[in-house]
């Protein structure tokens, strides 16, 4: 069944309110690409009768930057904003590239960063890039806001930790070291129009002598959530960007990854794809590191 | 339900309407305000067939929520003209002929338009990205893409060359499509936009098992629904079986259910949502038996029948009786020459098995019929069809009725290819208009679309062939293995005529040929753009691919070793006049000689394929209106543009304009018989009995003229709606002048034309990633025989469009079913058409000369042909880049990885 009603409330709390009045029920509405499409092939369950949008509670903007340099994402930014951003292209290329390269110029026109990290798909394209630059989802209810580390808010297939009545108000990214670089990439089948079998995104710091300080690698359609591959990362740090380093980090997140066989691809095609895909992302997030450090010096 | 009221602005007027909280944008637009020019394709964002401007943005409307509109600034197609004057993009989409069926169109338009706001001079890569989001089964993309490209310039104020223009309705002229306008502006009628007063809406209740025995289904709870006027079973209706080949197949199942989807009852309500709802408190109770998936194991003595205690079927339209042997409802075995001999003496033997996956019509329209009751008894059925008067047939056999009280109005098709043959639909709504006496409308789902509707078949084929060192074909050997589904539907006539092309396009002197179609628990398959051949073509051409290998040819060297050549015999009978197969080749080849594949993991692919395009005997109505102008009324439904040329051909014979010709299609009450629209035999047998009436009508125009202007009926010629001497134009006498005393008019019927023969030889360039098994495909080059070229610009469209089917065959596209027999694809989502992203322009070649006896100028059908080899020359390309062969379609980037 369609939902019965649509409630369009004028500030967080309001919709905090009326989400908790028939929790099982409710669902936010931000872009409504995911929800409305699985609604409509019975792929919600229990279907929401009641969606809550939230389109008219007043934002402080789409996109923006805190004093601290920290990138500020609301509820309401569509993918085709982010994509357009040009220092969100500059500064999280990753992030950028998952932008345009979600559904077609008609989803990305109404979808949501937001609503992809919530739908929890494994295979939410924006969710993997966003896992990879340190976000934080700043959560909502009727009567607080608290942060969740992106790392901790995926807690199953299409499942968050939001409680019921609790709402993402904005996504926040760190502003990432001056030299580090990121790089995505989705593997299918279509080039466009195409849920991922395997998507790959990473970002890497290194430090003034050109070694790995940090990497974060998030990948996705690899297991029952978008994951970070953190024995992956780890292997990688001290050591120089070099494609050895990269190829045994990929086998480690190829080993460590828990993927499942369904109608887009089997789980050992996706293990070979991690395989041999992410040394090239890695390969490329450092490239980009590098010509950041040379562009900062 | 509550309902509230919507305030926005449609196409610059303030609107209000009342919503239900239910209703999407898009039923807002198309069941509120009766815009139906925004299509719906699939209701889930794929298709993009609905696609609005929202605020100036290109959205999916099918996705936003009613009261998500509130305030909004909505465009849709019927905004963008001013008056009747085009909006320069819509222009260019009929100056380019840059669409066919038109259901994609008014989507594509406005994304195109979302685009040229913002990027006023895009590049193709751009064009082909914005509009990744609208399919198009039809086109191939090509002309769209060409189309949106004329727009800008246009956009921009830069003057154009000659473009297509006004022309003469010349033969051989790119005439402008019939119809072309309305498709651009969203006012063509299609079956599911059709909207009748008191009109009540019509849902499925579906089997969820692939074989079970139905117990009992009860039938009170839906019915108790409010807004619910009928439920039938098979109860209900007389127990009667028709089908196309042979009569197997009942409109609701009796007793015993043979497919996940086949149809149990059918219900009529006030609207959808409550038609839906009533169809999901039917209550059916089953006893699940044993169901047999695969078409080898079916095949197999033993295995679970799918037809238990039956020993045959009688004939249905095409009259073909069935005798069944365990699942097997066909088989056949032909031998020409001495094939154990010639294998005996081969210096080489390959032995291979090649398997396709079911692939799906998938147009962008769904099924969708509408019936009403007649005062007689009988019912008027309006449907997207390709067979009106089989529908008629197949109506008037299941619900007893005389066809005089059956009519059958054939509405645009919103593309059809084979899909739209099969009679399924109509007498479902056509029982249910008769029972409540309302009319009804029924529109499958996209899931429906998937689940019950007539896809390709599966095949395994086995091919061995024996060649010479030097690479002369000796013999071959075929087993060709069809999975018909749950009911026989096309697939004997798929294994018969397959069996026929066993040799390709060459010279092999030896064959031996046998096949069958085997029922299975799954939905039955049916007729798909030349029936068996992609197919075969796939098996065949692969192996000549493998052939080569094994004897360290060359395998263009060893295809133009084996070609057939002029004054040899083709596989349907005819003899060649000319050298057109090697001109269709050399054509190819020189292009892929002259751009190497050079680079790493890319590679080319190329095959070649035929088809035949068959006779009928074929009829048409002419006559010579009050003012001169003429009409011209065809049986065929109007699939390809084939109505076009079918115009242009009587309108060249008369020498009049396209507007001074009015051509129609067709009503099963009053236009001339005409066999199922397909098998590319419209244009080559309604042009040849067309161009002879419209020969007709002006002999007997001459001899009238000649009379009033004492001349011989030879010295007179048509010209400018008029007779007149041929020596001195300036005597003349007008049509209106000729008719104003004595009407003018024929009915003219012409015999069956012998069937003729068409090739095409098809290139594909792709790279592959090693590291995925991505493919891209570069460059994608068609030559195409078709005697001779009506309208270019249609065959063209036939050329690009068959190709980048054949890509989707080969590359993305697969029906998958779980183990229990359920279709495994949710929606477009899952089952991957090609978009404009990711194929590249279609390279045309049209090879004109090896006409045919049609009077209709030597012209050949071009739909099939242009559709056949593209999935095998594809599969070589992929196969040639990786080093390795693939036996399987789709070559997904999995089996490319792993296999
Ligand atoms: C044709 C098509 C193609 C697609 N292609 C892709 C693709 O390539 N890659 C990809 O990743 N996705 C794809 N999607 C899925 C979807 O479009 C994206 O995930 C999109 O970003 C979802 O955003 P939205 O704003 O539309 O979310 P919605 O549909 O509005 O919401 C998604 C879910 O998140 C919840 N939610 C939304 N906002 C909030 C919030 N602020 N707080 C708490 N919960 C919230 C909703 O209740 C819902 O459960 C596709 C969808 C379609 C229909
Ligand atoms: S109907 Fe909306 S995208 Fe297909
Ligand atoms: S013209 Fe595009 S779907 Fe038919």
């Amino acid at each position: 069944m369609a939902p019965v009603e649509l409630l369009t409330p004028t500030s967080w709390s309001e919709a905090a309110l009326l989400l908790q009045e028939s929790p099982e029920t409710s669902a936010v509405l931000a872009g409504g690409t995911d929800l409305m499409s699985r609604t409509f092939m019975g792929k919600v369950s229990p279907a929401p009768r009641r969606l809550v949008s939230l389109r008219a509670i007043p934002s402080m903007g789409t996109i923006w930057r805190a004093d601290d340099g920290s990138l500020h994402l609301h509820a309401r930014t569509t993918l085709a904003q982010i994509a357009a951003d040009p220092a969100v292209r500059e500064t999280y290329p990753a992030l950028h590239e998952a932008c345009t390269r979600i559904g077609s110029p008609q989803i990305r026109a109404r979808a949501t960063l937001v609503g992809n990290v919530c739908s929890a798909s494994p295979a939410a394209d924006g969710a993997v890039a966003a896992l990879c630059f340190g976000g934080t989802a700043e959560v909502v209810d009727d009567h607080s806001a608290f942060d969740v580390p992106l790392v901790s808010f995926f807690t199953g297939p299409r499942t968050t930790c939001l409680k019921p009545g609790q709402i993402v108000r904005a996504l926040r990214f760190p502003p990432p070291s001056p030299r580090s670089g990121s790089a995505f990439r989705r593997v299918g089948t279509r080039r466009a129009m195409d849920c991922a079998a395997v998507i790959l995104a990473a970002s890497v710091a290194l430090d003034a002598a050109g070694r790995i300080e940090s990497a974060e690698i998030a990948l996705g359609s690899v297991a029952p959530t978008p994951i970070r591959v953190t024995e992956a990362e780890t292997r990688l740090l001290g050591q120089a960007p070099l494609p050895a380093g990269f190829a045994e980090a990929a086998r480690i997140a190829s080993a460590t990854c828990d993927p499942i066989s369904d109608i887009r691809a089997s789980a050992e095609y996706r293990r070979q794809v991690v395989r041999g895909v992410l040394p090239l992302v890695l390969q490329q997030a450092a490239e980009r590191a590098m010509a950041a450090e040379r562009q900062g010096s | 339900m509550a309902t509230l009221v919507l305030h926005l602005r449609i196409n610059g007027v303030f609107r209000q309407v009342p919503v239900t909280p239910t209703d999407t944008l898009l039923c807002v637009l198309r069941d509120r305000l009766g815009l139906t020019g925004t299509k719906r394709g699939c209701g889930e964002g794929e298709c993009g067939a609905c696609t609005v401007l929202f605020n100036g943005e290109a959205v999916c409307s099918c996705l936003i929520p009613a009261a998500e509109a509130e305030g909004a600034d909505v465009i849709t197609i019927e905004g963008l003209a001013d008056g009747i004057r085009l909006h320069p993009i819509q222009q260019a989409f009929v100056d380019e002929e840059a669409l066919q069926c038109g259901y994609c169109t008014p989507g594509m338009v406005l994304a195109a338009k979302a685009l040229l706001d913002r990027v006023p001079n895009p590049t193709e890569d751009e064009i082909r990205t914005a509009l990744c989001g609208n399919l198009c089964r039809c086109t191939g993309y090509t002309q769209i893409v060409r189309a949106v490209q004329r727009a800008a310039a246009v956009l921009r104020g830069e003057t154009l060359g000659a473009g297509p223009g006004p022309v003469r309705a010349a033969v051989g002229e790119p005439v402008e499509r019939i119809g072309a306008r309305e498709k651009v502006t969203g006012r063509t009628v299609f079956a599911g936009d059709m909207q009748l007063p008191g009109m009540l809406h019509a849902a499925v209740v579906r089997s969820p098992h692939a074989h079970a025995e139905i117990e009992s289904i009860r039938t009170e709870e839906a019915l108790a629904l409010n807004g619910v006027r009928a439920i039938l079973t098979a109860a209900d209706l007389p127990d009667v079986r028709f089908g196309l080949l042979a009569a197997d197949e009942p409109i609701l199942a009796v007793d015993r259910v043979r497919y996940v989807g086949d149809r149990v009852a059918v219900v009529a309500a006030v609207d959808a949502e409550t038609a839906l709802e009533a169809a999901r408190r039917v209550k059916v109770r089953y006893r699940p038996l044993p169901a047999v998936l695969s078409v080898e194991e079916a095949a197999r003595d033993g295995s679970p029948l799918v037809h238990p205690g039956v020993d045959g079927f009688p004939g249905g339209a095409f009259g073909m009786e069935l005798v069944l042997d365990g699942n097997r409802c066909y088989e056949e075995e032909t031998v020409d020459g001495d094939v154990d001999a010639a294998f005996e003496h081969a210096d080489v033997v390959l032995d291979e098995t090649y398997r396709t996956a079911p692939q799906h019509q998938a147009s962008i329209e769904p099924h969708a019929a509408v019936a009403a009751p007649r005062g007689d008894g009988g019912v008027a059925i309006w449907t997207s069809t390709q067979a009106p008067f089989i529908v008629r047939q197949g109506v008037a056999a299941y619900l007893g009725l005389p066809m005089s009280q059956v009519r059958v109005v054939a509405m645009e098709t919103g593309g059809a290819f084979g899909g739209k043959v099969s009679v399924f639909i109509e007498p479902m709504v056509a029982a249910l208009a008769l029972k409540t006496g309302q009319p009804v409308r029924m529109v499958y789902s996209r899931q429906e679309e998937l689940e019950d509707a007539r896809p390709r078949s599966a095949t395994v084929i086995r091919v061995r062939t024996a060649a010479q060192a030097d690479g002369t074909l000796l013999a071959r050997e075929v087993d060709f293995l069809a999975d018909s589904g749950a009911y026989a539907d096309w697939t004997p006539a798929v294994v018969n005529s397959s069996l026929r092309a066993c040799r390709g396009p060459y010279r092999v002197p030896n064959l031996r040929a046998k096949g069958a179609a085997v029922y299975t628990h799954k939905f039955n398959t049916g007729p798909f753009r030349a029936p068996g051949y992609p197919q075969l073509t796939f098996a065949l051409e692969s192996h000549m691919d493998e052939l080569a290998a094994k004897l360290g040819m060359d395998p263009m060297e060893l295809r133009r070793k084996n070609l057939l050549r002029n004054g040899e015999k083709t596989f349907s009978g005819t003899e060649l006049k000319t050298d057109v197969l090697m001109r269709c080749f050399d054509t190819v080849t020189k292009a892929i000689a002259d751009d190497p594949a050079d680079e790493p993991h890319t590679a080319w692919g190329l095959a070649c394929g035929e088809w035949e395009i068959g006779g009928f005997p074929a009829s048409a109505l002419l006559k010579v209106n009050e003012d001169g102008t003429v009409s011209l009324s065809v049986g065929s439904t109007d699939l390809t543009g084939s109505l076009t040329s079918i115009a242009q051909v009587v309108a060249d014979e008369l020498g009049i304009e396209m507007t001074e010709l009015s051509a129609s299609c067709i009503d099963t009450d009053t236009s001339p018989l005409a066999p199922l629209s397909g098998g590319s035999m419209v244009t080559y047998n309604m042009t040849h009995v067309a161009r002879e009436g419209a020969k007709q009508l002006a002999d007997e125009l001459k001899k009238r003229a000649a009379t009033a202007l004492e001349a011989k009926p030879s010295q007179m010629e048509v010209s400018g709606l008029k007779v007149r001497l041929k020596k001195d134009p300036s005597k003349s006498v007008s049509f209106a002048g000729l008719v104003a005393n004595e009407p003018a008019g024929i009915t003219i019927t012409t015999p069956a034309l012998p069937a003729t023969h068409s090739f095409a030889v098809h290139a594909v360039k792709v790279s592959v990633s090693p590291e995925t098994g991505e493919v891209r495909v570069l460059r994608a080059i068609s030559a195409l025989d078709c005697g001779k070229a009506i309208n270019p610009n249609m065959v063209k469209g036939q050329m690009c469009g068959g190709l980048v089917q054949g890509l989707g065959e080969c590359l993305w596209e697969e029906i998958r079913f779980d183990g229990e027999g359920r279709v495994a694809n949710i929606g477009f989502g899952d089952y991957r058409l090609p978009t404009a992203a990711d194929v590249p322009e279609i390279e045309c070649h049209i090879v004109e000369g090896e006409t045919s006896t049609s009077r209709g100028h030597g012209c050949k059908g071009v739909g099939e042909p242009a559709h056949v080899p593209a999935l095998a020359a594809a599969a070589n390309a992929v196969c040639a880049a990786i080093g390795r062969r693939i036996y399987e379609s789709p070559l997904s980037p999995e089996r490319i990885l792993g296999a």
